[in-house]
This record gives C-alpha cells, structure tokens and sequence, in this order.
C-alpha cells in the first residue's frame, strides 16, 4: 500500500472512520456495561 | 452421550452467565482476526491493475455491506421469534442486534463514499445499491429510536418486531438491486453458486475482515445483550 499515492488519503480515511466506529460503539457499551 | 439443552438458554438467566465467559474470548480472536485481515490486505495483496491502491477500501466496505444486510435478517428473524412465542430473550436480542447493524450499515456507506469519489468520480449518486442501503439504514434508526420512545419494553418489543417484518423487504432489495436495475455500483465479486471473479490474493484479506467483522458482532452483541439483560431483569453484573 502507497499511502503517499493519489489514493493513499481515501484509504486512509476509510479505515479511520472504521476504526472511530468501532471505537464509539465499544466505548459506549463499555460504559453502559460498568 | 451427553445431551445439550439447547432450550434452557432461551432463559435470560441462564444465558446471561455463559454469554459473559465467552465475551473476552470473541473479542480477543476477533482483534486477531481484525490484525490479520488488515496486514494481508493492506500489507500483503497487491494493488490493483486498474485501480491501484484506491480498491483496498474492500476490505472494510464489503464486508461492512454484508453485515449490515445480514444482522439486519437475523434482527427480524429475532424480533418475529420474540413475538410470535412471547421469547423475551429473542426480542432483547433483536434489540441488541440494531446497533451493531446500524453502525455497519453507516460504514458501508461512508466507505463507499470514500471509495467512490476516486474511482467514480463522485461522493453520492442516487444509484439503486446506494439508496436501498440509505433505507436500510433509515430501518435500523427507526427501529432503535422506536423502541426508545416506548417506556414498556414489551410493547417496544412488538412494535420493533413489526417495523423489522416490514423493512425486511428491503434487504433482498438491496441484494439484487445490481441485477434488477442499471446502476452504477458494480455487480456481485463474490458468488456462492458460480466462480467469483476475485484473485484469491484479494479474496483471503477478505474473508478473512469478514470473519473478523462476524466474530466483532457476536462479541459485541452479546456484551450488549447482558446489559440489557441486567437493566430489564435486575440480574446482578
């Protein structure tokens, strides 16, 4: 993966909002959990 | 032999103990499965002949897709079970289930955003895959902002139960729409009945999020499960 490439950025940004998602909802059930 | 009851787990009592030993477990091979998939996909296959790099947005598009069309079938599957036999633990279940999937169903098409500005050339087309996946995601809102209207949860149950009967019309909708209508969005890669027309380099790292997407909703789903186990039948954490 060229994340410097023409792509590199859109790529970039799906996995962040993937990782932000899955980030949201495991911190909200945490919390909803303790 | 010994015999499983399988039955004895329909109680939230019963089941609430067994689904919190195997959360830890789930979320552990579900990180690995995460870690591997991303390292084959984004590390290990090469880049496309006409995309170039811009296709690996797969990885997480597609199977986000599927989750979100499939948890939706088994929220439905659940919330019917929950009502047509007064199962509480199925319609808490279907509960449990909406917001995993809504959460896949808003991936699916924030990536397929970001994967369709460089390949398309734009963010949004009103395309029949697109739509019928804006709905579905409207469905599960829908679904989760009613049963939160509502302070009895039984009457949250049947009233989810027949907005998730409705809407599921809409899942095979979204399946075929590649086949029914001219759109945009290309047709299926992966076939279970014909050859899929994706090089195995690119179908491991695929199957492999997948599987690490199916492992994440269990665990997740179970975990919310007990809590709503907790707040509506006053177990003990």
């Amino acid at each position: 993966m060229n994340w410097s490439g023409p792509y590199g950025l859109y790529v970039a940004a799906a996995y962040v909002v993937a990782l932000a998602a899955i980030g949201i909802e495991v911190g909200l059930l945490w919390r909803r959990w303790k | 032999m010994r015999r499983i009851r399988w039955f004895k787990y329909a109680s939230p009592a019963v089941f609430y103990p067994a689904a919190g030993r195997m959360i830890p477990w789930l979320s552990i091979l579900a990180a690995a499965l995460f870690a591997a998939g991303l390292y084959t996909g984004l590390v290990q296959a090469p880049a496309d002949f006409q995309q170039g790099d811009a296709y690996r947005v797969i990885f997480i598009h597609v199977p986000a897709a599927w989750m979100g069309m499939f948890l939706y079938a088994l929220m439905a599957a659940y919330a019917a079970l929950g009502w047509a036999f007064n199962a509480r633990l199925s319609s808490m279940m279907a509960s449990s289930l909406s917001v995993t999937g809504a959460m896949f169903t808003f991936l699916a098409l924030v990536t397929g955003s970001l994967w369709g500005r460089p390949t398309w050339g734009a963010w949004w087309v009103w395309d029949a895959r697109m739509t019928s996946t804006l709905i579905l995601l409207f469905l599960y809102i829908g679904f989760i902002a009613l049963q939160s209207a509502m302070d009895d949860p039984r009457r949250a149950d049947r009233a989810g139960a027949v907005l998730a009967l409705v809407g599921l019309v809409n899942v095979p909708i979204i399946y075929f729409s590649v086949e029914w209508w001219n759109t945009l969005h290309q047709g299926a890669t992966i076939r279970l009945v014909s050859n899929s027309t994706i090089a195995p380099s690119m179908a491991a790292p695929l199957l492999i999020m997948l599987g690490a997407c199916w492992v994440y909703s269990i665990a997740v789903v179970l975990a919310r499960l007990c809590c709503v186990i907790r707040e509506r039948e006053g177990l003990a954490p």
